[in-house]
């Protein structure tokens, strides 16, 4: 049965990439729509409002060293609201594709069962339309995750080593990288039959890069913008409950049961994420529901042996892939377009203001920036006459855009009008100022 | 009536006993080697008996040459190619017109036809003498004319691939022009100028990363495959092994000539069918009365390098490769304890790869890697060489810098490419480059020579600056012709020969400014230097610092660990200080380019405190 199941998954990697793509496409689909109908979630809209900004100034410290970095430089060469889903889907297809290469290596269908339960659930589409970076992170830490694996299986030093070098990139694009490192190297030495000095030499190999690139990342803010608590910033910090996270994730659960009935070692790894989950948010830490489920998934999927796929197992496996696209139906809110297009309109009519001649703060007002597609027409926190104009508007800018949130221009302008501006419209919480005499 | 054979004409003559004739047979069986060389390597006979033998087997008489001295009439119409190629030395012209002419080989109708060619002679009249009298009286006589090959061999045949002009006339216009244009720039456009060299290096800098990286990932994948098995080795059939030739230059090197003879003898090779020749230089009497008070086993054969300028190591082995018998040849330094299946494995690599592979090279490592820092920063460098960089460069196809030993040749190639230049101080490097022009490739295998690393600081920058220097004279040699160079061996291969061998000089020189402007920016908090760093400077100049620095320490690291020399790999994250001494050896190399390009800075071995292990053939 086994040796069947092997003949079965003979495929060329060029056809797993196809097929990962081909799976990834539907949730692609589905996410393209709901932008087609003017749905942009508020994490791509603050992606791409950086990205403007760095673009038109030619200026990457404008990106203000953000956090997560790396989905922002992928939004680089095509920063547009359709970007995110795009991007998005072929990582997904990537990431589908190199479970099927792990399912194809260790001759295991089980684990392609339980994908096929994520697949029909709304897990992917929230992942796509909400933040494309956690997919891109997910995809990442799985790699890290397989190469890893391997290193442990086969030990030869090429699988630590990339698996150091995609986690230093994950971190670039999800904090979920930093304690899972750690996890793996302390790992090592009980999964692995290592002397103490082997262990920590692995221990540096895997996580030099890792910490590297972070304290790189950091010591780019702290250059730029003088700060150094980069990694805080643009995280959602409201967290779902944990039980939350085990009711939508019945595959890792009963991933987690089959291992403790067998007492398999790796179950100390199939704990890492977990251990993550309780212990970033006391940290500060945020995570969304989907990506939360998302990555208790990937350990269910890797963290599984390869097992011949009996009757019993694969009536098992199809009931928890079946639970598991049920939890994303139940737990998931719709994800809902805007009942009107009036955003996107408003962001196109802000474009067509002449070169900085709007007074407006990308900490408020990202949403709108997003949709205006440019940055050209405004001036912000992070160009040099923004306190300037902030203080005097008349003398420097013909608009002010105010909306509620963090920003400077919301306490001082948030209810009243400068002197020289009055009210030009008014929507969702944002105003539009403008100097009387000036072209609308 | 049919000739005796050999084996049986010496017992005869009581000079070898029935029990090991036989046991010269049954070694004779599985290797197919000549009787007479089992029979010298197992130390049965003394050479000159066994030569008596053949001489009366054969029916010529028996000659010594160091009583019979040659006409150097004679000598001056025979070559020195003819007389290396048929190892025959003519002695006199008789009266009636009969030439005696002295072979350690049975007389071939070649010889014959050369001797008729060169001395008009048709009825030779051979005497038959020991191949160590031969080789002796070759480098006695000719001595002028095997200087004047081991030197100018190289040069007289291809002058623009010698080191002996160091700048050719185009290279000091193009060096005046570039710093005339320099000054120029600086005088009227004084920011501009410095902008643009500022993006020069870095941007220098930042290929040189990505090439590294890329070479480096290579060199990882490559760990996926062994190039050779032990599987494979073992299937050798002992038969078909071709004789081998060990090169091994020394000077002044009495104290570790002992331990070269040892590690020499742990070679698992056939030893009739490995020829030794340890070369040293004619100044240097003491390591040759080390060497023979080490009692060599037969098949060691010291070769006098006659003196002459310049006195550097290819030269030693240019000599060493005029008088190599075998198939293929291998470089060992005095110190070197290669893993005894090295020329095996080496021989199924060559077996394996393509016709026109011409040397593999094995890796090189250090014994006493946990004596001091030096030395462990020295074995971490090495071992990320070799482990890495190399196996990279071979799997993407790209030129192979060679490495100063280890590196096994065929022998006729090796010819062909005109050996070692003499005036190159890096002459391993330069070879490398010179296959790859002509369409040769080097490859590795994955064997490894211990050697001991430099634990002194001073002689550490010694052998550095030496390296580095070579590594100039490389790249000066073959940037005379660029497009032709493009042309022989491909615009990818081009670029990473430049970016390794000129690219290695050049970050070395230049670090320290941008260490420099580095520390000087974090220490003062200036702001003078911004003007000269616009944002794309800034952003390439940022990724070196930070990324390029990081693989670099990183890729030590990696290699520490994948050798199992788990100690070290903390060690590599002090990387940045050893650098500080690579600066310091380019600079003294620099100097030296101009004012003594061909000295030959020579390391010192045997200052380890440490003892090599002994490494045990594998069974």
């Amino acid at each position: 049965m086994a040796s069947a199941s092997r003949k079965r998954l003979t495929w060329s990697l060029p056809l797993e990439l196809g097929l990962g793509l081909l799976l990834a496409l539907p949730a692609g689909m589905a996410a393209l729509g709901l932008t087609q109908e003017g749905y942009l979630s508020d994490l791509h809209a603050a992606y791409l409002a950086k990205v403007y900004l760095a673009l038109d100034r030619g200026r990457l410290e404008f990106l203000g060293f953000s956090y997560p970095p790396l989905p922002l430089l992928l939004l680089f060469p095509w920063p547009s609201p359709w970007a995110p889903p795009v991007l998005g889907t072929v990582l997904l297809g990537l990431g589908f594709a190199l479970v099927l290469a792990e399912a194809k290596r260790r001759a295991g269908i089980l684990p392609l069962v339980l994908l096929g339960g994520f697949l029909l659930s709304p897990w992917p589409i929230h992942l796509l339309a909400q933040d494309f970076a956690q997919v891109l992170g997910l995809v990442l830490l799985w790699w890290a995750w397989t190469l890893y694996l391997r290193w442990l299986e086969e030990g030869l030093s090429f699988f630590l080593f990339a698996s150091g070098l995609v986690l230093s990139l994950a971190v670039y694009a999800t904090p979920f990288a930093l304690p899972l490192g750690v996890l793996f190297a302390l790992g090592i030495g009980l999964l692995r039959r290592v002397e103490p000095r082997a262990w920590a030499a692995a221990s540096l190999v895997l996580l030099f890069p890792l910490l590297f690139t972070t304290l790189a990342w950091a010591y780019l803010g702290w250059l730029f913008t003088g700060g150094g608590i980069f990694l805080y910033r643009a995280l959602p910090q409201e967290t779902p409950p944990l039980g939350e996270v085990f009711l939508a994730s019945p595959a890792y659960l009963a991933g987690g049961l089959f291992l403790l009935a067998r007492l398999r070692p790796g179950l100390l790894l199939y704990l890492a994420p977990l251990l993550v989950l309780l212990a970033l948010p006391p940290l500060g830490f945020g995570y969304t529901l989907p990506m939360a489920t998302a990555l208790l998934l990937l350990f269910a999927l890797g963290g599984l042996p390869p097992l011949a796929p009996k009757p019993h197992l694969l009536g098992a496996a199809l009931l928890v892939a079946l639970l598991q696209a049920l939890a994303g139906w139940a737990l998931l809110k719709p994800l809902n377009p805007p009942p009107d297009p009036m955003e996107r309109a408003i962001g196109q009519t802000l474009a067509q203001a002449p070169p900085r001649s709007t007074l407006a703060d990308d900490r408020e007002s990202y949403r709108l920036l997003a949709w205006a597609g440019t940055a050209r027409p405004f001036v912000l926190p992070a160009d040099a006459g923004f306190l300037l104009a902030l203080s005097a508007p008349q003398a420097y800018v013909s608009r002010l855009l105010v909306c509620q949130g963090s920003g400077a221009l919301q306490p001082r302008y948030g209810q009243g009008t400068p002197p020289g501006f009055r009210e030009e419209w008014r929507y969702k919480g944002c105003r539009l100022l403008r100097r009387p005499g000036e072209p609308p | 009536m049919e000739r005796p054979k050999l084996g049986e004409f010496l017992v005869a003559r009581g000079l070898l006993s029935e029990e090991q004739l036989s046991r010269a047979l049954e070694l004779q069986q599985r290797s197919r080697e000549r009787l007479g060389r089992i029979l010298l390597a197992l130390g049965y006979v003394r050479r000159q008996e066994l030569y008596q033998a053949l001489s009366q087997l054969w029916g010529f008489p028996f000659v010594l040459l160091t009583e019979e001295r040659p006409d150097p009439r004679l000598l001056r119409r025979w070559p020195l190619e003819e007389a290396l190629r048929h190892r025959a030395i003519p002695l006199r012209l008789r009266q009636e017109g009969t030439l005696l002419v002295a072979v350690s080989d049975a007389p071939s109708p070649t010889l014959e036809s050369a001797l008729k060619a060169h001395l008009g002679v048709v009825n030779p009249l051979y005497l038959v003498t020991t191949e160590w009298d031969v080789d002796w009286a070759i480098r006695e006589f000719y001595r002028k004319p095997l200087l004047d090959q081991s030197v100018y061999a190289l040069y007289y045949r291809s002058p623009e691939e010698s080191a002996y002009t160091v700048f050719t006339p185009g290279q000091y216009l193009a060096l005046a022009a570039g710093l005339l244009g320099t000054l120029l720039g600086l005088y009227l456009w004084p920011r501009e100028t410095l902008i643009l060299l500022n993006l020069l290096v870095n941007a220098f800098f930042f290929a040189s990363v990505a090439f590294k990286f890329a070479v480096s990932l290579a060199g990882a994948l490559a760990e996926r495959h062994t190039p050779v098995t032990e599987e494979e080795v073992r299937a050798l059939k002992e038969e078909e092994l071709p004789t081998y030739t060990v090169l091994v230059p020394v000077y002044r090197e009495a104290n570790v000539v002992g331990l070269l003879m040892r590690n020499l003898a742990g070679l698992d090779y056939p030893k009739e069918k490995l020829e030794i020749l340890v070369l040293i230089e004619e100044d240097d009497p003491e390591t040759l009365e080390a060497a023979k008070a080490a009692r060599p086993p037969a098949n060691v054969q010291f070769v006098i390098i006659p003196n002459g300028q310049p006195k550097t190591k290819p030269k030693a082995c240019n000599v060493g490769l005029l008088f190599a018998r075998g198939e293929y040849l291998v470089i060992y330094d005095a110190e070197d304890q290669p893993e005894p299946d090295q020329l095996k494995k080496a021989l199924v690599a060559f077996r394996k790869g393509p016709e026109h592979r011409v040397c593999v090279q094995a890796a090189l490592n250090y014994f006493n890697w946990k004596e001091n820092f030096l030395t462990r920063m020295f074995t971490l460098e090495y071992s990320y060489w070799f482990d890495y960089l190399l196996p990279g460069l071979d799997r993407l196809g790209l030129p192979i810098p060679l490495g100063g030993t280890s590196n096994h040749f065929k022998t006729e190639k090796l010819r062909e490419l005109g050996g070692w230049d003499p005036f190159n101080v890096t002459e391993d490097a330069d070879l490398g480059i010179r296959a790859a022009m002509r369409g040769y490739t080097v490859g590795v295998v994955n064997s490894t020579t211990y050697e001991e690393a430099n634990n002194h600081v001073g002689n550490w920058i010694r052998q550095r600056s030496r390296w580095i220097k070579g590594y100039m004279q490389t790249a000066l040699v073959h940037s005379r012709k660029p497009l032709r160079l493009v042309k022989q061996v491909g615009i990818r291969q081009f670029l990473a020969f430049f970016l390794l061998i000129a690219g290695t000089p050049l970050t070395f020189l230049l670090s320290p400014l941008l260490w420099g402007l580095f520390l000087l920016w974090l220490l003062t908090g200036t702001q003078a230097l911004e003007p000269y760093f616009p944002p794309f400077v800034l952003y390439l100049s940022l990724f070196n610092l930070l990324l390029g620095n990081a693989l670099a320490i990183y890729l030590n690291m990696l290699a520490a660990f994948k050798r199992r020399l788990y100690a070290l790999a903390p060690f590599a994250l002090l990387n940045p200080v050893y650098w500080i001494l690579h600066s310091v050896a380019a600079y003294k190399a620099l100097f030296q380019l101009f004012t003594k390009p061909f000295y030959w800075e020579k390391t010192l071995h045997g200052l380890s405190k440490q003892e090599a292990p002994h490494l045990e053939p594998t069974p």
